[in-house]
Order: structure tokens, then sequence, then C-alpha cells
């Protein structure tokens, strides 16, 4: 039953992560292409290209299109050898994606110390469990009904915290 | 004669190859760009000069997911059992979906104390938490979730635990202001132990709440960090709430990848006595 139950839970979120890994994946293959043709285009081409790929941006989120972003000035900058700044082609959607990624890493910290706060009764949790696991195993008792004296776990400090 | 002229033509292409740059990505040169930073998501015409605006979608991702791998670290120094420590690997798996999330997390020990040493799995932590923004700086999420009994005890008294939770978080500016409540439904079975002096050794159980309040602050854009006092029942009968002041960071590294550090100081005997953590996340 246990094993069933951390076996679905795991199949779950797998499922899950892969599907999400292969739509991420799609849209990437897509711009690569694109970025290839306008990088092999001769010059008269290449506005015609570079405007399709603009108009696809456009209709991509805010992730994605700061990703398609990011990967199309790192490849042109690699191959014209230009040392163009993170940004400076972007004009006014330069904020915006500067503003996107801040306001992603906000978020997500966020989420993480919500979860922190959590995590940390978990450990501890565990950590009494480990400490009473440590205690049986240490004192060699076996499992029995109560009889003579009761004693309990101590955990006081030896000489006080 | 025709030498010289295929020679220069060549040599003039070639320079304007090497020397090709398109500072505004309009796939116009800069050398025959009449309209130099064009913003980029301007369609243009030939001579790079805008003939269209166009509409960007604001939308957000709706999916997003994490793997988080850690090495964490937990010491005490109970007077029953003297100085223990616990070194663990984790990892973690987070899905969420606009406001809804799941979570996946779990660990591998190896305890050493005075004469004894053991390890395995710990606990399996499952669960599902929803986000309400409640406001533009208010935050809430409430949560659900089952600590799966993975961990082997010798006890034999391991059994699925249930959590709610409810956490706030108020972020203004810089300044993160959050405080937290759980609820754990300890289903772990009461067990006495008889020594073979005749001893009993009583394990009962009871159900937890747990609280934790503090404040963060980003650092800079990429960096917060932030401190925390957390208190919780103990999961035994009769025993001194586990309590704890803690300092936590997440460090963005960039737009995939970060880590998150942590310390916790005991300040009750049923608390470690320092518990650190270490994580290296892959958010996409």
């Amino acid at each position: 039953m246990k094993f069933a139950k951390i076996t679905l839970s795991v199949a779950l979120l797998g499922a899950l992560t892969l599907g999400m890994a292969d739509e991420t994946a799609s849209t990437s293959v897509s711009v690569d292409a694109q970025i290839a043709a306008i990088q092999a285009a001769p010059a008269q081409e290449r506005v015609q290209l570079m405007n399709q790929f603009k108009q696809k941006l456009a209709t991509m989120n805010q992730a994605d299109r700061m990703a398609a972003i990011q990967e199309m000035q790192q490849k042109m900058q690699a191959q014209a050898g230009t040392q163009m700044q993170a940004g400076q082609a972007m004009g006014a959607n330069g904020q915006e994606m500067g503003s996107a990624m801040k306001q992603k890493a906000t978020e997500h910290a966020q989420e993480m110390q919500m979860q922190a706060n959590e995590q940390m009764t978990q450990m501890q949790n565990m950590n009494q469990r480990q400490s009473g696991n440590q205690f049986m195993n240490m004192n060699g008792g076996s499992m029995s009904g109560a009889t003579g004296g009761s004693q309990n776990m101590n955990f006081n400090m030896p000489a006080g915290r | 004669m025709k030498k010289i002229i295929l020679f220069t033509m060549l040599s003039l292409l070639s320079t304007g190859l090497l020397a090709y740059s398109d500072a505004d990505m309009d796939g116009v040169a800069d050398s025959v760009d009449k309209c130099p930073n064009t913003p980029l998501m301007d369609l243009v015409d030939i001579n790079g000069c805008t003939k269209k605006k166009l509409n960007v979608s604001h939308t957000k991702s709706n999916s997003h997911a994490d793997i988080i791998v850690g090495a964490n670290y937990s010491g005490s120094n109970f007077a029953s059992l003297n100085q223990t420590d616990t070194y663990s690997s984790s990892l973690q798996v987070d899905y969420y979906y606009k406001d809804f999330s799941l979570q996946a997390s779990t660990s591998y020990y190896k305890t050493d104390g005075h004469a004894y040493s053991e390890n395995g799995m710990n606990d399996t932590f499952v669960g599902a938490a929803y986000n309400i923004k409640l406001t533009k700086y208010l935050l809430v999420r409430v949560g659900a979730g089952a600590s799966l009994p993975t961990y082997k005890t010798s006890l034999n008294n391991n059994n699925t635990d249930y959590t709610g939770s409810l956490n706030v978080s108020y972020a203004l500016a810089k300044t993160n202001i959050f405080a937290g409540y759980s609820y754990t439904l300890n289903n772990d079975d009461d067990v006495s132990v008889k020594d073979s002096l005749g001893n009993v050794y009583d394990y009962r159980y009871q159900d937890t709440n747990a609280y934790s309040a503090g404040m963060g602050y980003y650092l800079t854009n990429s960096l917060y960090m932030s401190a925390a006092y957390n208190q919780s029942n103990s999961i035994y009968k009769g025993y001194e709430d586990v309590k704890t002041a803690s300092l936590y960071g997440y460090k963005s590294i960039d737009k995939n990848w970060f880590m998150t550090f942590f310390y916790a100081y005991g300040l009750s005997n049923t608390a470690s006595d320092h518990a650190a953590s270490i994580k290296l996340g892959y958010y996409f």
C-alpha cells in the first residue's frame, strides 16, 4: 500500500513534468529553426525573415519571448562578432523583459520562502522521529506491554542549553 | 585587369561581411540601416524603418516546474543520546499550473552518533497548494499534503501523516513579511518498549500545531534573505515545543538556475541544535 502510494505520486509528477518539458522542447526547436534560417539568409531576405520571427515573438508568453530573444542575441553576436549589450536592441521592450525577469524571480523566491517554513517543521518532526528510533535502538528494548517502571526519552541537553 | 577587379570585389565583399553588424536586430545591416535603434517588436521595411508596431502578448506561461537537489545537516545533543549528526541529500520536484502547485520531496539520510550509525530514506512528502493573491501585495497560500512513511523505524509504527497549512506573505517593495501555520495529523502508533532490565519506554504521539513568522528583504534583484522564528509542538506527548530561529536565502543565478540556503538554531531542548541546508534548483 505504501509502495503503491509512492509509485502513484511519482508517476503523476513525472507525467506532468515530462508533458511540460515536451511543450518547451517543441517551442525551442521552432525558434532554433527560425534563427538558423535568418542567419543563413541573404541580406534582402533577412528583413522578411526577421519580421516573421518578431511576429512569432509577439504571440509568445513573456518567459518564452525572453528566452527566444536572448538566444537570438547570443547567436547573432557569435556570428557577427559584435559586442551588443543585452537589452540594447530591445529598446522599450528591454525594460519589459528586465521587469518580467525580476517579477519571476521575486514570485519564485516568495513561493520558496513559504515552502521553507513548512519544510522547517517537517525537518524537525523527522529529527524527533529519528531520535526516538535511535533511543530505542540504544536501549535495546523490545516491544512489550507496560510493566515495571516507565521511562521516557530525555531531550534535555547534558549541560543545559 | 580582370584579376584586379575580381580581387577588389572580393576584398570589399569580405570586408563587408566581417564588418556586418545589426545593433537593433531588424535584419538590416547598420551600414545601410536608415532607421537605427528601431524597437525590437516593430516590423520594418527594407530600409530598417518601422512599418508596423506589433501588439505584444503579455500573458505569462501557465505552467512551470522546478527540480531541486539539496545537501542538509542537522546536529543534536540530547541528554539521552549525546551528540548525533545527520546528513541527508534531498530531491524535490514542484509543478506549478497558474496558481495551483504540486510538490514532492524525499531525502536519504545518514546518522552518526555515539556508538550508533544508521542510514536510509526519510519520509516522503507529497502535497498540493493554491495561491490566492488577495491584493497586489498580499499572497495567501493554502496547502495540504501527506508524509508517506518511507522512513523505516525500529519502532515499526510509522504511518502516513497528513498536514494542512496556511501561509501569508505581504511583499511591499523590497520587503517581504510572512507568517505560516500548519496542522499535522500524526498517525504513528503509540508503543511501549521494554528493555532487558524491565524498564518501559513509552512513545506517545500527538498532532502538532506549527507557527512561523519572519521578515525577508531583497538585497538585490537576484538575492533575497530572511530571518524567521518557528515553533511547533513536539510529535511526542508531554515534551517541550520545538523552537528555532532561522536564516534563509534565495539566489537567482539566471533565468533557470537558483540556489537556496538555510540555517536554523535550536532554541528549545527538543529542537536540533543546528540545522543547515544548501540547495540547487532548476526552474523552467
